[in-house]
């Protein structure tokens, strides 16, 4: 029964994954970076395109692009136009977009498998 | 034998002086050629630099990123290369001359010229502030060939800084571009300074940072004839493990099999790294495809001027006041200026619109920004921020208004043969 309950619990990227968010002109890339090597298929799986447009929903991007790095245990995602023309004229709080790679590790996803079942991997 | 061994002093125009003297002393922990950087340029540091003043400020900055860690340099035998040149690196050269001079102190100041383009009057309506093209590492080793032991330097692309000493001390070929991507490598993850060893890494939970408030500088080693490279962050404060420096070598990177830079495509594509030891880190795996034939130009662009004014509501119902103060300043400013098109952000609420909104704020500060090329129009639309004392909704507090210069960067390309970089050394140093 409590094990049906955490197969299907959804926990933050974040938990799983860390990443950085750098600017070029009007392009912004977010890194996802597993903590676990053993989490990263899973992550592949889950942390899609189609998420991270979901993550952006409150300012689209014209385009995203996701790259896999499996041998460093990690995917680079490259977003289009959302920075309203750049860091040095757009009227945004942050300019460089910098604070936007937790837009992206807060979504949320399913936990892998196993999740929560030791002590030390409780959801906080 | 034959490593060469570059550390950071600096990640962006004004990091912390105290870095630069931690990067020094960490550099004499290692056998081999020692190099120190400070990477100091962001997109519109040069447009910043045009006037008098402008120019004040980046000789300052120069002379105080040297005066933090000179005597260190000079007793350990240690090269200094940074691009803190800004838009007249000659003219930088000769004040940090002339600052050497007064401390009896003697070192051969080389400088790199080239990145520095004519402004196409017709263009950006004649806007047009400056134009600069991101030069390769080539300058750089003539400087250092013609025995420089500071090398100055202006638009020079951030990982070159690294290339150049490298290519120097091994003397590599300029087709070289496995070698040549191993030194970009080594230039990308130092050129952010402490971002590789715990700098802009640390959060609750997994990713906990001893030591930031004294973080230390990271130490790229670069091995001769061999794709082996070390980032080690030897003293002060900070980590450096395999999270911090795969944060970094993905940052800013957007195709990972093809990194442009004016001396060579790096591909990371298939890198993969080991913890080598405690913060040291050992990467492989990098290899290099033929440089493109144009350099990336920018050319800064006077967009008159951005205004800023934020202001504060506390309690429950806080969020309820902000958005009435944002509809209430959108028709005040529709009257004044139909045109002027404002920015709102309802800071504590700025993702609220996202999926996983997690409830109401408390505390939540509203902001506005406006741009024109009319100050006064900016101030008159800032003015009304500062109405709403007394004619907003309850409880509103801490105003602030700010205005700055808006300066555009747009992006271009010029030709190789176009932007031909060169290295000199400062007459009166020789």
């Amino acid at each position: 029964m409590t094990e049906a309950r955490i197969s299907v619990a959804m926990i933050p990227i974040r938990l799983l994954a860390h990443g950085r968010a750098g600017d070029k002109g009007n392009r912004l890339n977010i890194s996802v970076i597993a903590f676990d090597p053993q989490h990263f298929n899973h992550l592949k799986a889950h942390v899609t395109e189609d998420l991270c447009r979901r993550a952006f929903a409150f300012s689209p991007p014209s385009g995203i692009t996701r790259y896999v790095l499996p041998k460093i245990n990690a995917m680079n995602f490259v977003l289009e136009d959302v920075l309203d023309g750049g860091v040095n004229v757009n009227l945004r709080l942050d300019r460089h977009g910098k604070t936007l790679s937790y837009a992206l590790l807060d979504m949320l996803i399913p936990a892998p498998p196993g999740w929560g079942d030791q002590d030390d991997n409780q959801l906080t | 034998m034959g490593d060469v061994h570059i550390a950071a002093g600096a990640g962006f125009s004004n990091d912390r002086r105290e870095l630069g003297e931690i990067a020094a002393q960490s550099l004499t922990l290692f056998e081999g050629h020692r190099y120190l950087i400070f990477e100091c340029l962001a997109e519109r540091t040069l447009a910043l630099a045009q006037t008098e003043d402008g120019h004040r400020r980046q000789v300052e900055r120069a002379i105080g990123y040297l005066e933090a860690c000179i005597n260190t340099c000079i007793l350990n035998n240690i090269k200094i290369i940074s691009n803190f040149g800004g838009s007249a690196p000659k003219q930088v050269a000769e004040a940090i001359a002339g600052f050497l001079k007064q401390h009896n102190l003697r070192r051969k100041i080389g400088y790199v010229l080239g990145d520095e383009l004519p402004v196409n009057e017709a263009e950006h309506g004649g806007r047009a502030i400056s134009r600069n093209a991101y030069i390769g590492a080539n300058g750089i080793v003539e400087a250092l060939d013609a025995g420089a032991d500071i090398v100055v330097t202006g638009r020079v692309a951030d990982p070159s800084l690294v290339v150049g000493a490298v290519a120097f001390e091994h003397d590599l070929n300029w087709i070289d571009w496995n070698r040549l991507a191993q030194a970009t490598l080594a230039g990308h993850l130092i050129e952010c300074g402490t971002q590789v060893c715990g700098g802009y890494f640390a959060d609750s939970g997994a990713k906990q940072v001893p030591g930031l408030t004294r973080l230390g500088a990271p130490v790229a080693s670069v091995a001769r004839g061999h794709d082996r490279l070390k980032i080690s962050k030897p003293l002060g404060g900070g980590i450096l493990t395999t999270a911090t420096v795969t944060e970094q070598l993905l940052y800013e990177i957007h195709d990972p099999a093809r990194y442009l830079t004016p001396d060579v495509v790096m591909d990371i594509s298939a890198v993969s790294m080991q913890q080598t030891g405690k913060n040291e880190v050992t990467l492989t795996g990098c290899v290099g495809h033929a440089r493109p034939d144009w350099l990336k130009t920018l050319t800064c662009v006077d967009e008159g001027w951005i205004g800023e004014g934020e202001i504060s509501y506390m309690g429950d119902t806080s969020l309820d006041r902000a958005q009435m103060a944002r509809s209430i300043l959108k028709q005040r400013l529709e009257n004044i200026a139909p045109s002027a098109d404002p920015h709102f952000d309802v800071i504590g609420s700025m993702y609220d619109e996202t999926e996983n909104n997690t409830g109401r704020p408390r505390d939540v500060r509203l902001r506005m920004a406006v741009a024109s090329v009319d100050r006064h129009q900016v101030q008159a639309l800032l003015d009304e921020v500062e109405a709403l004392y007394l004619n907003g909704p309850a409880g509103g507090g801490g105003i602030r208004l700010n205005i700055c210069a808006r300066t555009a960067t747009v992006a271009g390309a010029v030709r190789q043969n176009e932007a031909v970089s060169h290295g000199f050394l400062l007459e009166d140093t020789q």
